[in-house]
């Protein structure tokens, strides 16, 4: 067959003879990089067997050489970079050695070297060795990180960190569910988050717990003064002093749990790098501690001041304690309003103070709606609190019924209320940040 | 695994509102990463979003995975309360066992006398060891790093490096430091932050080389925001 194409020039090299040149590199391919000269021998061999004379004869003996290394290099599995590293060697060779046959250099005579090849095959070269000791560092590091680490503890700190990792994987072991499988629940971040808490107030001032008691007691006396000045003693059918400690325990909650709850909302920066705990529960769990404060001190004032025979004691307790809940949470919605309001225009707590001053005159802390004309009632009923409070004595006390309190729209707005706050609460949840 | 549905963020920044996040649509694989860009004063935002302390204006990013608070920052490690209160604190949201894990915590820390006094008191080294250490406990699978590893040599480095690279096997870490050689030592791919999004690239040498970390500057510098928007406090800078 070869005979034949030396006949007709330009004719390509018989496929036979191709495929065993492809076998011949197919064979000879190994995991070791092959030096220039190894593959260079293998071209100068091919062009000398084969016919060559055309661009297309040669085209084909050098897509049968890569052909052979591509299908020998699969064979053996070569890795990435190797693969990678020969077929740009063999392309750089074919790219020199067409170059000088096209110039008519005569590239089959002894000791044929092409210019400038060993310099670019030795950059090649070059460049695969840093490659693979790039990778061999990087394996090393990932692999040999902890038997590098360990290897700089010496014997007894080796003894510590096996007795200290066994006992992580005991504390592990014993772990109650966690607070992934359990869900977003409310109730194990709020415990654990009150008590912390707590202690927290507890180590900030001592004296705190003892205010939250005076605090009532002025605002008490202040309530009854005019009253015992102008000598009333009854306010329809129920004691000047009750009557004044009543609204003033409540107010005082009311107005601590709209400010500690405000104030924390916006401040609570440090705890919630705790994942679980977010400002929401935060201003939830002071507002929860300053109602069981003022609960404490509703006890506190009525038992002694029954025990002094100053007060009457409740007549239906239970009602009585769900308004005040009512009124908490009341307070603790408006609390949490004026918190989100706050982290966008941090200013607006300043005027907190204010708005519940007013709030406080519409509430009927100091007179209930019966005690005004009939045409000045309506300018204290529109405020939701004024009907809890109003409906709160109505509980505490035998003898006074209220006929202005409504209870569906004190409940109503305590709702709309709860609502709107938490709606603002998410739309300012993402300008809390952590500090 | 991290995924981050339509986020965009606009937070309240050095006192200017910046778009930090825009349209980020991305699912974050379990790997380590270093987190680069060319601006290191929004990693601590970006990480807030990221271990979900602060939800972005829009969007949702959810967690495969428990997530770590942020660890090397001063973070809830202060005020009044005593380090033995927080660990309580701790142990119950995650439901842990307390007295061993104070047990197990005073034997890594170096003065483990500190845990009984008020956090406000204690000295910034001792912060930093009660936030890696404390970190350690609960079975996270997601860890959020902002600030250096410790690097000291001493007992409480050696261990508490060992330990922790016990505990990264087979789980993700996001890291946000200023020191080259941690985050070749711990990090396998570079998470990048550009164009108000994220970029995984795996060749975490070169983009190092692009994105020389630097230490934070504005930290000693005064800072234009009010003060309720300071990232980090003067007296952070120094060891966290």
């Amino acid at each position: 067959m070869s005979q034949d194409n030396e006949k007709r020039p330009g004719a390509l090299p018989a496929d036979g003879d191709l495929d065993v040149l492809r076998h011949q590199v197919d064979a000879a391919a190994g995991v070791e990089p092959v030096s220039l000269d190894v593959s260079l021998t293998i071209f100068l061999d091919s062009l000398a067997r084969l016919p060559h004379d055309t661009i297309g004869q040669r085209r084909a003996i050098y897509q049968a050489i890569q052909a052979g290394q591509e299908s020998g290099l699969v064979r053996i599995g070569a890795d990435d970079m190797t693969v990678d590293f020969r077929y740009r060697q063999l392309r750089m060779i074919m790219r020199y050695l067409e170059r000088d046959i096209r110039a008519g250099v005569d590239v089959l005579a002894e000791g044929y070297r092409a210019v400038d090849l060993e310099r670019e095959h030795q950059r090649l070269e070059t460049g695969y060795a840093t490659r693979i000791a790039q990778q061999e560092s990087r394996a090393a590091r990932a692999a040999g990180l902890l038997a590098g680490k360990s290897a700089f503890l010496n014997p007894s700190e080796v003894a510590q960190c096996t007795s200290l990792s066994t006992r992580l994987k005991l504390i592990h072991a014993t772990q109650q569910l966690r607070p992934l499988e359990r869900g977003a629940s409310w109730p194990t971040t709020l415990g654990p988050l009150l008590g912390f808490l707590l202690h927290v107030i507890h180590n900030e001032s001592r004296v705190a717990l003892l205010w939250a008691l005076l605090g009532p007691a002025v605002l008490l006396v202040l309530i009854s003064t005019p009253y015992f000045l102008t000598g009333v003693r009854y306010i329809l059918g129920m004691d000047v002093p009750t009557f004044s400690l009543l609204g003033a325990i409540t107010w005082i909650m009311f107005r601590q749990i709209i400010f500690r709850c405000s104030n924390n909302y916006v401040s609570s920066r440090v705890l919630i790098h705790l994942c679980l705990i977010t400002p929401l529960q935060h201003a939830l769990a002071y507002a929860l501690i300053y109602l069981g404060i003022y609960l404490v001190v509703y006890v506190v004032l009525l038992s002694v001041g029954a025990y002094l025979n100053l007060v009457t004691l409740p007549a239906q307790w239970m009602l009585v304690l769900f308004y005040v809940l009512m009124m908490a949470m009341g307070a603790t919605s408006i609390g949490i309003l004026f918190g989100s309001i706050a982290t966008i225009w941090p200013y607006f707590l300043r005027f907190s103070a204010v708005i519940e001053r007013c709030l406080q005159v519409f509430s009927s802390v100091f007179l209930v709606s019966e005690q005004l004309p009939e045409q000045y009632r309506g300018y204290f009923l529109w405020s939701p609190f004024a009907h809890g409070m109003q409906l709160l004595r109505t509980a505490y006390f035998d003898n006074y019924i209220s006929h202005d309190a409504s209870l569906s729209y004190f409940l109503i707005a305590l709702v709309l209320l709860a609502a709107i706050s938490l709606l603002a609460e998410r739309l300012a949840r993402c300008n809390v940040q952590p500090i | 695994m991290i995924h981050l549905t339509g986020v965009t963020d606009r937070p309240q920044l050095f006192g200017e509102k910046q778009l930090l996040l825009s349209g980020v649509n991305m699912v974050i694989a379990r790997d380590r990463y270093a987190l680069l860009s060319i601006t290191p004063d929004w990693h601590r935002p970006l990480i807030d979003v990221l271990a979900g302390i602060r939800p972005p204006s829009h969007g949702l990013v959810q967690h495969g995975g428990l997530v770590s608070w942020p660890m090397g920052r001063q973070g809830f490690i202060r005020g009044k309360g005593s380090g033995l209160k927080m660990v309580q604190l701790v142990c119950n949201l995650y439901g842990l066992d307390v007295l061993s894990s104070i047990d197990w915590l005073s034997d890594l820390m170096t003065n483990p006398e500190y845990l009984s006094k008020p956090m406000l008191e204690w000295p910034l080294y001792i912060r930093q060891e009660f936030s890696f250490a404390l970190a350690l406990i609960p079975d996270f699978d997601i860890y959020m790093i902002d600030g250096a590893i410790p690097f000291a040599p001493c007992r409480f480095t050696k261990l508490w490096q060992t330990l922790f690279e016990a505990r990264l096997a087979n789980r993700t870490l996001i890291l946000s430091t200023y020191r080259h050689s941690q985050m070749t030592d711990y990090c396998t791919k570079a998470m990048i932050y550009e164009r108000n999004g994220f970029r995984i690239e795996e060749n975490l040498a070169d983009c190092i080389g692009r994105f020389p970390a630097r230490q934070i500057r504005n930290d000693t510098s005064a800072q234009g925001g009010e003060p309720g928007n300071d990232s980090i406090t003067a007296s952070e800078s120094l060891t966290f």
